[in-house]
């Protein structure tokens, strides 16, 4: 219960960092400041190569390859000494990382979404009206892609419990099926 | 205001936020439990599980 308390007050702790950072990286009259829409149409990107800050990249790269060199060691190890619980908690791991590559394929489709249900939803409007929204929904496209990352995480993560329980009460139910029977006979 | 107070604002903000799914879902955990425990466990086990986590 304690533990459930805790997370449940430490998980808006740390989404909380990112809004703090945005509003402390503007002045305090800027943040504060509702009367003016923060939402940009163009967003100018000046990069310059000898400033550009690379530890998110080494940060990934080297998270990628720890999680890589684990499974190719752990994996043959944990099979070899029968160690089933290691087994299983690497492929849910596998899964896991499953789940977040697919979120981040499926982003790709989110200008195709906007796009299609613009254009499906609203099919009665004018085409000018339709132009505005379409660029209405790019100007908010940065917005829309965290909500996006939200959504399909969340979707993903129920549709994955929603099948592990399946097969759990699968697996349960021929196993009662296995105990109460004197013979059996199955189709493989 | 300063950035502190400013910052305060917002960690009280996001905790605000989840006071209430967080009561909520405390409230919700007892009739649930026993619930699940009504139909996952049987008197001839021997055993009287504990609605309290």
């Amino acid at each position: 219960m304690g533990q459930a308390l805790f997370l449940g007050l430490l998980i808006p702790a740390l989404s909380s960092i990112i809004p703090i950072r945005a509003a402390l990286s503007k002045s305090l009259n800027e943040s504060l400041n509702t009367q003016r829409s923060r939402t940009t149409g163009v967003i100018v990107n000046i990069l310059d190569a000898s400033e550009q800050n690379i530890v998110p990249y080494i940060l990934f790269g080297t998270l990628s390859v720890t999680f890589g060199i684990s499974i190719y060691i752990l994996l043959p190890l944990a099979m070899l000494s029968e160690n089933y619980s290691l087994i299983l908690q690497i492929f849910f791991l596998i899964l896991m990382g499953m789940i977040l590559g697919l979120t981040l394929l499926a982003l790709n489709l989110q200008g195709l979404i906007e796009w299609l249900l613009t254009w499906s939803m609203l099919f009665w409007e004018t085409p000018s009206m339709l132009r505005m929204l379409s660029k209405n929904l790019t100007a908010h496209k940065e917005r829309n892609k965290l909500t996006a990352i939200i959504y399909s995480l969340t979707l993903g993560c129920i549709i994955f419990l929603v099948v592990a329980s399946d097969l759990q009460i699968e697996e349960i139910n021929i196993l009662s099926d296995v105990a109460n029977a004197d013979l059996i006979i199955g189709n493989t | 205001m300063s950035e502190k107070g400013y910052v305060a604002t917002i960690l009280i903000q996001a905790v605000m936020f989840v006071i209430p799914s967080i009561i909520c879902s405390f409230l919700c955990m007892f009739p649930a439990f026993y619930m699940l425990y009504k139909f996952a466990f049987t008197t001839d086990m021997g055993f009287e599980p504990s609605y309290w986590p």
